[in-house]
């Protein structure tokens, strides 16, 4: 069976910027990725290439084993897509704008209302797209790029600027989706939506996927350590805890005043932090110390966080 | 003034001046048009307006002979203050069916007939460039001694409405076609709607030609309410081939809809979109004869003006409405328009920016 994507050192230019930076991917069939990045990381450049709407500068693309070079008709009739921003024409209905796409498909009408059912649409067939929500919007943008019963799905942030019960319901579409086989791309600047869908994540910076794997793995092969967190009254000097052995990493997080720092030997080095706030009297205002999320695996691998 | 308003106005400046395409067709093309325009009329163009000399004679060398009596001059020349042309008045001697056919088709819109020792003005009154020529001869050539009488245009076709009505259909296939596939695709572009459709594999060929198909259906139905309309208001019927009607329907279209596709093909906002159709259809609709005849103009101008597919389209129109042709007669600006519109089609679509 073909890999449902295999990129082969991409790369792409926008006049002197590096968008995408020589980039290698392999994904297997029904697997369900989350491309993980801050703004400018590349994530939409590389997911419009590989959707067939951007061409890389050089390198090659294989979407189930076929470029879209000479395969453009069959990849878009295998491949569903859903951008991270469209409009829809606002005096159309639900029902009419889906049987539109489907009719691209020669899709069977009876997949419209599969689909309608499929996101939660049924109830809001007759109305016009003006007069639905952002969260119905999006799952309008979904239920298009599920018209086709793809093979392989791309989501552009599919649910940036929804509530968490909108997200949540999406959330749940995707998961019947992966359960039925489809192979899923997502971009997303949620954490806590790769972490909860996605069995790989892939985090990219400058153009580069700088570290992939399962949430396990990435935690297990970065996070040796630990992470304290110090809520404080200012932020301390940049070699403030010079001469202490053991500390990864420390990132200051400006709104909300507290210190991370990152250490495989929390009980040891813990007592020694102390000491240095009291010596340097900086005001000490609560401390919590826990395992290592994605997201603070994020701030260790780009000095940045997922929003800057 | 406050700063919350200083910076909307600012604002407002930075958008406008940051849009290339609507400084050039805001800006530069006005100052251009001007420029021509300007060219033209301080050079001290000269306007002629025909009229009509008709004398019942089976003598045709009689009415060359005839109205010296009543013009001296064959030409009447208007000079109106500040202003930097001229406009003459030419006495044209014709026969009567000559007299019909030139006031159908716009060259003229007044005949003078002789009557024992005084003129009679046929024209409409409700076109008011006959009007103001009929003014003018009075006042110049006959003054208040004069004992000439106006009688209301006789003859099926030689209103006013009858010469209006063929450019208003002309002018209504260049409207909806022009902004309904040229506006169609700058939304859809700016929306990024096309961008989603294109996703698929739904074919650009399908998706241009169901505008031009959509376009061409309600053209249909506009212009036969306006037709049935003006037939049993005003008893205005086609005396030529309907075929060749709808053919120069098509062609019109045609030529409308490759101008759309251009016009549309790179343009990514709505406000250089608007800009662009307003800026190119405007002087369409003000030279293109549909209001009044350019043959008055220079004729420089005049053959320009000719060319432009919105002329070509209502002359044809009009020949067909008020003359019994058949097909023939259309062979040349069918061909024409559809030219003019494959031309501007096929470097759209080279240029055409789909995502």
């Amino acid at each position: 069976m073909s890999l449902s994507i295999n990129a082969k050192n991409v790369k792409k230019y926008f006049k002197d910027v590096k968008a995408i930076d020589g980039l290698n991917l392999d994904v297997q069939p029904g697997e369900f990725i989350a491309l993980l990045g801050p703004n400018g990381a590349g994530k939409s450049t590389l997911i419009e290439m590989l959707e067939g709407v951007q061409k890389q500068d050089s390198g090659e693309i294989f979407i189930d084993g076929y470029n879209w070079e000479q395969n453009a008709n069959h990849l878009r009739s295998i491949t569903g897509i859903s951008f991270q921003e469209t409009r829809f024409m606002d005096k159309v209905t639900v029902h009419e704008t889906l049987k539109l796409f489907a009719s691209f498909y020669k899709s069977d009408i009876s997949m419209v209302r599969e689909t309608m059912n499929l996101v939660g649409l049924a109830d809001k067939q007759k109305s016009y797209i003006e007069d639905l929500s952002g969260g119905q919007r999006q799952k309008l943008a979904l239920a298009i790029s599920l018209i086709n019963k793809p093979k392989i799905l791309f989501l552009d942030e599919p649910t940036t600027g929804l509530d968490p019960g909108a997200r949540r319901e999406i959330w749940s579409i995707l998961e019947k989706m992966h359960a039925d086989g489809t192979t899923i791309i997502l971009t997303t600047h949620y954490m806590e939506e790769a972490e909860f869908l996605c069995e790989r994540i892939l985090i990219m910076f400058e153009g580069k996927i700088i570290a992939e794997g399962s949430l396990e793995e990435l935690l297990g092969r970065y996070s040796v350590s630990q992470t304290i967190e110090l809520e404080l009254g200012k932020r301390p000097a940049q070699n403030w805890l010079k001469g202490i052995s053991g500390i990864k990493d420390q990132h200051w997080k400006k709104e909300e005043k507290k210190m991370l720092i990152h250490s495989p030997e929390v009980p040891r080095v813990l007592p020694e932090i102390m000491k240095k706030l009291e010596q340097q009297k900086i005001e000490f205002k609560g401390i919590q110390c826990r395992s290592m999320t994605l997201d603070d695996l994020f701030i260790l691998l780009t000095g940045t966080y997922l929003h800057e | 003034m406050n700063n919350s308003l200083k910076e909307l106005i600012a604002i407002q400046f930075k958008e406008y001046w940051r849009e290339p395409e609507v400084l050039f067709w805001t800006l530069a093309f006005p100052i251009i048009m001007a420029w021509v325009l300007g060219i033209t009329f301080l050079s001290k163009p000269v306007m002629n307006y025909k009229v009509a000399y008709v004398e019942a004679s089976a003598d045709q060398e009689l009415p060359q002979k005839l109205y010296k009596r009543f013009f001296p001059e064959d030409k009447i020349q208007i000079q109106i203050p500040g202003r930097t042309y001229v406009e003459n008045i030419v006495i044209a001697p014709m026969s009567e069916s000559e007299a019909m056919e030139s006031l159908k088709n716009g060259t003229i819109s007044i005949i003078i007939r002789p009557h024992e020792d005084h003129l009679v003005y046929s024209f409409d009154s409700a076109n008011e460039e006959a009007v103001k020529i009929y003014l003018w001869i009075e006042k110049k050539v006959f003054g208040k001694k004069s004992k000439n009488i106006t009688e209301a245009v006789k003859g099926k076709g030689n209103r006013y409405i009858d010469y209006l009505i063929p450019g208003l259909i002309a002018l209504g296939i260049m409207n909806a076609t022009i902004w309904g596939v040229g506006w169609t695709l700058i939304e859809f572009r700016i929306k990024k709607f096309m961008r989603r459709m294109l996703a698929t594999p739904m074919k650009k060929f399908e998706f241009m030609a169901s505008l031009s198909i959509t376009r061409l259906v309600l053209g249909v139905i506009e212009a036969s309410i306006l037709y049935t309309f003006v037939h049993f208001v005003f008893d205005i019927r086609i005396e030529g081939s309907l075929l060749a009607v709808i053919l120069m329907f098509i062609a019109g279209h045609i030529a409308f809809n490759g101008l759309a596709v251009f016009l549309a093909s790179r343009t990514a906002s709505s406000r250089a979109g608007n800009t662009i159709i307003n800026v190119v259809t405007l002087p369409f609709f003000l030279l293109s004869g549909v209001f009044f005849s350019y043959r008055n103009f220079p004729d420089w101008m005049v053959s320009f003006v000719e060319v432009l597919p919105l002329t070509v389209l209502a002359d044809t129109m009009r020949t067909l409405f008020l003359t019994p042709v058949g097909v023939s007669a259309i062979i040349i600006p069918f061909c024409y328009l559809t030219a003019v519109g494959a031309f501007f089609y096929m470097i759209g679509i080279r240029i055409y920016k789909w995502y």
